[in-house]
């Protein structure tokens, strides 16, 4: 019995065999996608993150009223985000700042995609419409994070690809959850 | 036994990556010249002496085995990013720059902790009787 599909003659192999090459473009992906979060939180400057001057974060999440994508989200980000920007402000820093740590060594990353896959989505709904926006900087940003996601790329080349051995056979919860979010 | 030696020689080349990328990180010192394109990290003086001698302790810690190298130097490279938190919040950068910074420092640290905490604890868990009469 064979486990697994056969190439037959002819027909195209079912997988990629995973290589060296294979692995490291996976690390590139994941890394590049780490340095986009990374040089990106740079711009969200406590305290007041641009209230003051309707700059950065809070011009650019005012955008979502503006221009908006999906009218609920303009409706909480204009009753409930702006005026507490100060508060969601630091949300997206630490988010953000997590988003470029943990992508860029390759811990947790499967977890982190997700996050990274929902931070996209507030992105997009707050700016898709915003003018000289490219609407397909946003799909890709979505699609990278699901192929981080899918390759489970901190295997390749990152701590997870070290550590995950250990950590499946360990009766720790901390563990356990990395091994999940891995 | 091979696999616990295998899996200690993962763990070094890990650290030793690591530390060479710390060290690589350090020269965006020099990135305000570059084209804000290419200004992926913002850090200043003090940021980028933390993160060579700590890529330094990294490296050698990796290299020659060293396990304590490796937790000083996550040690020190996650303190510096929590302060830098703290800092961003009073406007006072300790590393200078801005959050790109401690976002750098932050997962280099955290990584080379971890690798620290995990293969320690790994290490015990394939040697239940270790230590035991």
């Amino acid at each position: 019995m064979s486990r697994g599909i056969e190439p037959s003659a002819g027909a195209p192999a079912a997988r990629v065999p995973e290589t060296t090459t294979t692995a490291a473009m996976i690390a590139a992906l994941r890394v590049g996608v780490a340095l986009m979060w990374i040089q990106n939180v740079g711009w969200k400057v406590p305290p007041d993150f641009g209230r003051a001057d309707d700059r950065g974060l809070y011009f650019w999440a005012g955008q979502a009223v503006d221009y908006p994508v999906f009218a609920p989200y303009s409706a909480f980000v204009e009753s409930v985000v702006l005026p507490n920007i100060e508060i969601f402000g630091w949300f997206t820093l630490l988010i953000e700042g997590g988003l470029g740590a943990f992508l860029l060594v390759g811990l947790a990353t499967r977890f982190w995609a997700v996050v990274g896959i929902g931070q996209t989505i507030a992105i997009t709904l707050s700016v898709l419409f915003a003018p000289h926006e490219w609407h397909w900087s946003y799909y890709l940003m979505a699609l990278a994070h699901l192929a981080i996601f899918a390759t489970a790329a901190g295997r390749s080349y990152g701590i997870d690809g070290v550590l995950r051995d250990g950590w499946s056979t360990s009766t720790g919860r901390l563990p356990r959850l990395l091994t999940r979010s891995s | 036994m091979s696999t616990a030696s295998d899996s200690m020689t993962a763990v070094d080349r890990a650290t030793t990556t690591l530390g060479a990328a710390s060290i690589a990180f350090a020269c965006f010192v020099f990135a305000a010249s570059l084209p804000s394109e290419f200004e992926f990290v913002e850090v200043g003086p003090v940021g980028a002496v933390a993160l060579v001698v700590c890529g330094m302790l990294a490296t050698l810690s990796g290299l020659t085995r060293r396990p304590p190298l490796r937790t000083v130097a996550g040690a020190v490279l996650t303190a510096g990013a929590l302060a830098q938190l703290v800092g961003l919040a009073v406007s006072v950068q300790p590393l200078g720059g801005d959050a790109s910074a401690m976002s750098v420092t932050g997962g280099l640290g955290l990584a080379l902790l971890t690798l620290t905490t995990s293969s320690a604890a790994s290490l015990h868990q394939k040697h239940p009787m270790k230590g035991r009469p």
